[in-house]
């Protein structure tokens, strides 16, 4: 068949907001699509990596993960300083002592509602951003509202969405078809439903599975 | 020496997903949260 027209790959990326690792390895993805030549659409997929986490919890990320996950001070302070350098070579400015650590369900949801209006990349940026530079609570229904309008979402629409949990058994199906594939942990990154990448891993794997995709794709034709 | 447009061509090494059918590229583990714990290089549990 002709190769005339260039493929288009699909990307699947199961991430939370909560998750530092998906927001560097969003970045490095953004790296490898910058130079890759060809068409890729992306969707983003739902994971809750702590969905036992209170919307209003009280303390620190460090107090969370001191006391939900059994971890030592001085490990958990240590992790955190690694990620914050980490980030930074990434362009990005986590403050983990603003960081208000909240259960991530409803901007889940919300990132459902944005979807169904094609802004479901401009509002995941916005929530990543406001959680780990911003110190925003992306638990609370009038935050998310707000940054949504920031993104160009219908306010009435927004918090609809969000007081009706229409959206949730949508994160519900991103989940369970998440554990069907195997994904225990995130960022996870499924190209054509063929290939997997597990983790914000460097821009040249993720080039090298654009590419692996790409080839194949027109192998197929 | 080598080839640089021939590395950079030749086929990544893939393993088969335990699940799913994926064909996984890159380091496991790497750069992953699992459980709400995101573990960084460099700092030993």
């Amino acid at each position: 068949m002709s190769q005339s027209a260039d493929p288009v790959i699909r990307v699947d990326i199961w991430s939370d907001v909560a998750c530092p690792w998906c927001y560097v390895g969003k970045r490095r993805f953004e790296r490898a699509l910058a130079t890759f030549d060809g068409q890729v659409v992306v969707e983003f997929h739902s994971f809750e990596l702590a969905p036992d986490t209170p919307v209003d919890f009280a303390g620190s990320e460090v107090d969370f993960l001191m006391g939900h996950k059994g971890m030592p001070r001085e490990r958990v302070e240590q992790m955190l300083a690694q990620m914050t350098g980490l980030a930074a070579e990434e362009g990005l400015a986590f403050d983990y002592e603003a960081l208000q650590h909240t259960k991530t369900l409803k901007a889940h949801e919300l990132l459902h509602y944005a979807k169904t209006v094609g802004k479901q990349s401009e509002l995941k940026e916005r929530l990543l951003k406001a959680y780990f530079e911003q110190g925003v609570h992306v638990g609370r229904i009038d935050n998310l509202v707000a940054l949504a309008q920031e993104v160009g979402l219908d306010q009435a629409g927004a918090q609809d969405a969000l007081e009706s949990g229409k959206f949730a058994g949508a994160v519900a199906a991103d989940i369970a078809q998440a554990r069907a594939l195997g994904i225990n942990g995130v960022p996870f990154f499924v190209f054509d439903g063929r290939v997997g990448v597990s983790g914000a891993q460097s821009a040249d794997v993720f080039t090298d599975a654009l590419e692996r995709v790409a080839q194949r794709t027109y192998d197929d034709d | 020496m080598t080839d640089p447009l021939r590395e950079r061509t030749a086929e990544p090494e893939t393993v088969e997903s335990p699940a799913g059918g994926l064909a996984m590229m890159g380091e496991p583990g790497a750069g992953e949260c699992v459980d709400g714990v995101c573990a960084v290089p460099g700092v030993n549990g």
